[in-house]
């Protein structure tokens, strides 16, 4: 998330999109990605799965922190900071982008 | 002796030179095949190899089913001492199929648990040419 900076009011305005040549499906477990420019699969434990389907179904990443927080009992900075952590490694791994959100 | 006519529903059998020509076929998609894959993503690989024969090139006639011709590919790439996997065998089969103007679908499954297994076959109107290996129900994306 290079393009952004971390605080909340930024957060607010970024949004996650999974690119047309990535695949999720989520099992028990873990949830198995496949990026099909490079071939790999990546996995995501069951926690990094529920982070990013409350990204894919947030208008934005703040919005995805608000909603997760209560839910998991932890304090929404702490969990805006994990949320950005993915992001990010996501992105570096093509497996997600993230664009304004709308 | 009288020659006896096939049994109904007994599949045609290939001539000498038929086969020949067909194994032929399978081996140099195979080369077209790893050599996209080397090269480029699957994507655009399987666009390459569905795209329609060049113009003034005709469409290969369908001389067996769908899933004899499968067969056929898989029975010649088991052969081969080199790597010869399920995806593959997959892009070889839909290349083969799409010469003859038939759509087949490359579906990709993943079995992440006890170990991570993936695997690649191929269905043609919603019936699987290639096994399917126990993924059926697994399946991550159609293509």
């Amino acid at each position: 998330m290079a393009p952004v900076g971390r605080g909340r009011t930024d957060l607010e305005r970024v949004a996650v999109h999974v690119p047309d040549h990535v695949v999720y499906r989520d099992f028990a477990e873990q949830t198995v990605a496949l990026n099909l420019q490079t071939g790999r699969y990546h996995g995501l434990n069951a926690t990094a799965g529920a982070m990013l389907a409350a990204l894919r179904d947030a208008p934005s990443v703040a919005a995805a922190a608000k909603r997760l927080a209560p839910e998991w009992d932890v304090s929404e900075d702490v969990l805006l900071g994990d949320l950005v952590d993915l992001c990010d490694g996501l992105e570096q791994r093509g497996l997600l982008e993230t664009r304004a959100a709308e | 002796m009288p020659a006896r006519a096939p049994a109904a529903g007994a599949a045609e059998r290939l001539t000498g030179v038929e086969r020949a020509r067909l194994v032929a076929e399978i081996l140099a998609t195979y080369a077209t095949v790893r050599w996209r894959l080397r090269r480029t993503d699957l994507p655009t690989v399987l666009e390459a190899l569905r795209a329609p024969p060049r113009r003034g090139a005709r469409a290969l006639p369908l001389t067996h089913d769908e899933r004899r011709l499968a067969g056929a590919a898989v029975r010649v790439l088991r052969a081969l001492p080199s790597d010869a996997r399920c995806l593959t065998r997959s892009l070889v089969v839909i290349a083969m199929l799409a010469r003859r103007g038939s759509a087949a679908t490359l579906v990709i499954a993943t079995r992440p648990e006890p170990s991570f297994t993936a695997h690649a076959w191929v269905e043609h109107a919603g019936r699987p040419l290639l096994p399917t290996e126990g993924f059926g129900d697994v399946r991550l994306v159609e293509l």
